[in-house]
């Protein structure tokens, strides 16, 4: 167990060194900030000099030490745009996309399971059909029209839900969040329904799968034959086997929804960091990118890790080898 | 009423007459397109770093719808020799946190304005020809220059004046408010990046009372969700309204929209340069080693070939204006003489057979796709309306401006669509350092992409920046456009965008062509 994760460590260690180095690369080839955003006023002299102040006139091999010199002690550089340390810069919008990506999955499992279980153990009723019909939708419409519709429909005709920003926010740990007020959780009910709808769907097919394919087996026909009522059958015996697939594709979709954020964050004008890294590649932010895709990086290791290790909850039978 | 003949006749009032002023009545909730990345207002020349700056902070003079230079923290300037100005602050004037505005603050804030190494956009031009900053008295400044500058509070009064009393502060203080202390209409209460940002009325304004008690900025960079954000009254205000959404805006009721022809002009750079220029083919697409592009009468056949009319008529609904000229009405350097090119597709055809080309020749247009509305859409009718003269587009090619600016600065392009915004009082700086002969040594012509050279020009532009007569400068720039344009054709102008916006009931704006979105431009009806 130890060796596994130890090995696990190094392996992200390892993926986040040639993820940098990848963006050096990257972002070299396309040229540097100061060549996109120097005023129009200025002489060469003065663009010389901010290429150099910035060390961009360094070949790239130099640039690429000094950084990973400064970010062993734990400095990733200051935001070409910001001019405070991109670390920083990402720290305050994470939890602001944290919270709708936490809001979101949560939807995703109070909506998709229910949902899942009467689609899968009554197949033939008129409500399992719609259900399956409207979770097709679910997957295949486009979350940036979904989102505008949502606001035409809440927003600008109802006149319900607020459509833009976080609302009010309560700091804790010196970090802000909304979902602790009542306003802003009236700001993030929008956002965080169309950055589920996927989710939901996914979640939704995979129970409904999951459930009718389980309720041919063995050991259900067994627990049914000695009297077991229908509801710890279907609450006990048939959840716990459907929950691998799910908690998989919950799990992994996480990481996945945090990364895609971009396009709700963008509708909603929520500052989460999605619309920032968009921003930021824009403009060749370099500290920004590198720090976000390192936050990221980081996160998708984490969860898998969490997975992994509740795998071994749910079903007794898996082990983490040492060869995993 | 204009917003500047407000400020100006604003601050003419004796400040006794405040009791007559109107009472703050309202609060005004803005949705506002640019992300505000630092409140520090000498990092960055660019609108994320300034955008809110016009509103805290107030700079040596104000510049006015027209462009021109009116008296703000300085009440008047004077040349007193050949490299030194005189200029006379205002009196009485306070910071928020209640400091008296003196010279000092002008000396800190200039030299804090050019000393900001980390910035990819320094400040540093506007301050570049300032050598010494002489306090004199508390409300008077000498400023020695380098050399000969008339244009000297052109460039220093767009830097905002900040506190001497926070001495060596850097961005973060700015962006926790403990810096961000101006002595504009409005004080900083908050600030949440990315999200938004709340002011409240300085009372005590040398400008008179600010029309609203508390702002709300709120940045939706999403086009639509800017709209939408309108049209559910969560915002009062939102600029850079999506050209496609105008008629339907227009249509909706209790909604007004606000247009007007902007600084922001599209060009096409030609390669002047280059014989064998890298996108230029023969009328079957072989490689050319003569470079139809350096004559001129090319140049002026494909600038009768683009029907800017129909560009601005039909790509942009008409929220765009024909440019035949880089100033716009108004601004130092304009022509009278310079009208847009009619479209004359015979006439084009006689240029180009007399220019020896007369079946013409290939070429590829290039432009950005993520820098102005509609460019790409434009780009593209513009080939097929050069196409209908003879000449071969061999593609049109679009890119995202990371990637072309580099590239078009590089020279790796033929013809390629620019967009400037030159809202400085007159033309002097973008000629010097858009058109005089690229000179690395001299500093001049840092950003001809399409390597124009002309001598008679040149001179021309020098003499201009030498002459402290404003009247007899602005004709030297008007004889050297006049060579630039109307002999030379060595861009060419295509059209003006418009700035537009949009407020609900109970609220106007005015239009402005410098494309602001300050507080200062929004009034309660």
């Amino acid at each position: 167990m130890l060796i596994w994760l130890l090995r696990r460590l190094l392996q992200a260690a390892l993926v986040l060194l040639a993820m940098t180095a990848l963006v050096f690369i990257g972002v070299n080839v396309i040229g540097n900030p100061v060549d996109i955003m120097i005023s129009p006023d200025a002489d060469q002299e003065v663009r010389q000099q901010a290429i150099s102040a910035l060390g961009f006139d360094k070949p790239l091999w130099e640039q690429y030490l000094i950084f990973l010199k400064n970010a062993l002690n734990g400095d990733i550089g200051n935001s070409y745009v910001f001019n405070q340390p991109a670390l920083d810069v990402i720290m305050q919008r994470l939890p602001a996309t944290l919270e709708l990506a936490v809001a979101a999955l949560i939807l995703s499992v109070l909506i998709g399971i229910p949902l899942g279980l009467i689609a899968g153990l009554y197949p033939e009723i008129a409500v399992s059909r719609v259900i399956m019909t409207v979770s097709i939708l679910g997957f295949s419409l486009p979350s940036f029209w979904v989102g505008l519709m949502l606001i035409m429909l809440f927003s600008v005709m109802l006149g319900w839900l607020p459509s833009i920003g976080q609302g009010e926010t309560v700091e804790v740990l010196g970090m802000r969040w909304s979902f602790l007020t009542w306003d802003g959780l009236k700001h993030m009910f929008l956002p965080a329904l169309n950055l589920s709808l996927y989710k939901i769907s996914m979640v939704l097919r995979l129970t409904r799968a999951g459930t009718s394919e389980t309720l041919h087996t063995e050991y259900i026909k067994f627990a049914r034959a000695k009297g077991l009522s229908p509801v710890r059958i279907v609450g006990v015996h048939v959840l716990k086997n459907i929950m691998i697939p799910v908690v998989t594709v919950v799990g992994l979709g996480f990481g996945g929804t945090i990364a895609y954020a971009v396009v709700t964050e963008t509708v909603f004008a929520w500052p989460g960091t999605g619309k920032l890294i968009i921003d930021s590649i824009n403009v060749l932010d370099r500290p920004v990118i590198v720090a976000y895709l390192m936050m990221i990086v980081t996160i998708f290791v984490v969860i898998n890790l969490l997975v992994d290790l509740s795998y071994t909850l749910l079903d007794p039978r898996v082990r983490l080898g040492d060869r995993g | 009423m204009n917003a500047y003949l407000k400020r100006v006749l604003a601050a003419g009032v004796v400040l006794g007459a405040l009791g007559g002023a109107p009472a703050l009545a309202k609060d005004l909730v803005m949705g506002r397109s640019t992300p505000q990345t630092v409140l520090d207002p000498h990092f960055t020349v660019q609108p994320t770093g300034n955008a809110m700056a016009t509103d805290l902070y107030d700079g040596l003079v104000f510049f006015g719808e027209d462009l021109q230079l009116y008296p703000a923290l300085a009440t008047s300037w004077e040349p007193i020799d050949e490299l030194t100005w005189e200029i006379k602050l205002r009196p009485n004037v306070r910071f928020h946190n209640g400091a008296k505005f003196t010279a000092k603050d002008i000396e800190y804030s200039l030299k804090r304005a050019g000393s900001m190494p980390n910035s990819p956009s320094p400040v540093t031009p506007q301050v570049a020809a300032v050598d010494e900053v002489e306090v004199v008295d508390d409300l008077t400044v000498r400023i020695k220059t380098k050399v000969p500058t008339p244009l000297l509070m052109n460039q220093i009064g767009e830097v905002f004046i900040t506190s001497s009393e926070f001495g060596d502060v850097d961005t973060a203080d700015f962006n926790s408010g403990k810096a961000a202390v101006g002595t504009g209409p409005y004080r900083l209460v908050s600030w949440i990046p990315g999200e938004a940002a709340e002011l409240e009325a300085n009372p005590e304004w040398w400008g008179g009372q600010p029309e609203f008690e508390n702002v709300t900025v709120k940045f939706i960079a999403d086009s639509s969700a800017r709209v939408a954000a309108l049209l559910s009254k969560q915002v009062d205000v939102i600029d850079a309204v999506p050209s496609e959404d105008v008629d339907f805006l227009r249509g909706q009721s209790g909604v007004e929209i606000h247009s007007s022809p902007s600084v922001r002009l599209l060009f096409l750079y030609l390669d002047l340069v280059n014989d064998n220029s890298p996108f230029v083919t023969d009328h079957e697409g072989r490689p050319l080693d003569i470079n139809p592009l350096k004559d001129v009468r090319v140049r002026k056949a494909l600038s009768k070939l683009i029907d800017r009319e129909a560009i601005t008529d039909h790509v942009f609904a008409r929220l765009a204006t024909p440019a035949g000229q880089v100033a716009v009405e108004g601004q130092g350097g304009y022509s009278k003489s310079l009208v847009p090119d009619q479209y004359d597709p015979d006439a084009a055809k006689v240029l180009l057979a007399e220019a020896g080309y007369p079946d013409g020749f290939g070429l590829t247009l290039h432009c950005a796709t993520d820098r102005d509305v509609n460019t790409a859409d434009a780009i593209q009718a513009m080939a097929q309306m050069i196409a209908r003269g003879g000449i071969r587009i061999n593609a049109v090619d679009c890119r995202p401006y990371s990637v072309y600016s580099a590239e078009a600065t590089k020279g790796e392009y033929s013809a390629f669509m620019w967009g400037r915004s030159d809202k400085r009082p007159d033309t002097s700086l973008n000629l010097r350092n858009g058109y005089m002969t690229y000179d690395i040594d001299a500093g001049v012509g840092a950003w001809n992409r399409g390597r124009y050279s002309n001598r008679e020009f040149d001179n021309l532009v020098q003499l201009a920046l030498q002459e402290f007569d404003t009247e007899k400068r602005y004709d030297l720039l008007r004889q050297a456009t006049e060579i630039l344009i109307g002999e030379d054709m060595a861009i060419l102008p295509v059209y003006f965008l418009n700035a537009t916006w949009a407020t609900r009931d109970g609220f106007t704006f005015d239009a402005n062509k410098k494309v602001e979105t300050s507080a200062q431009h929004v009034h309660a009806k």
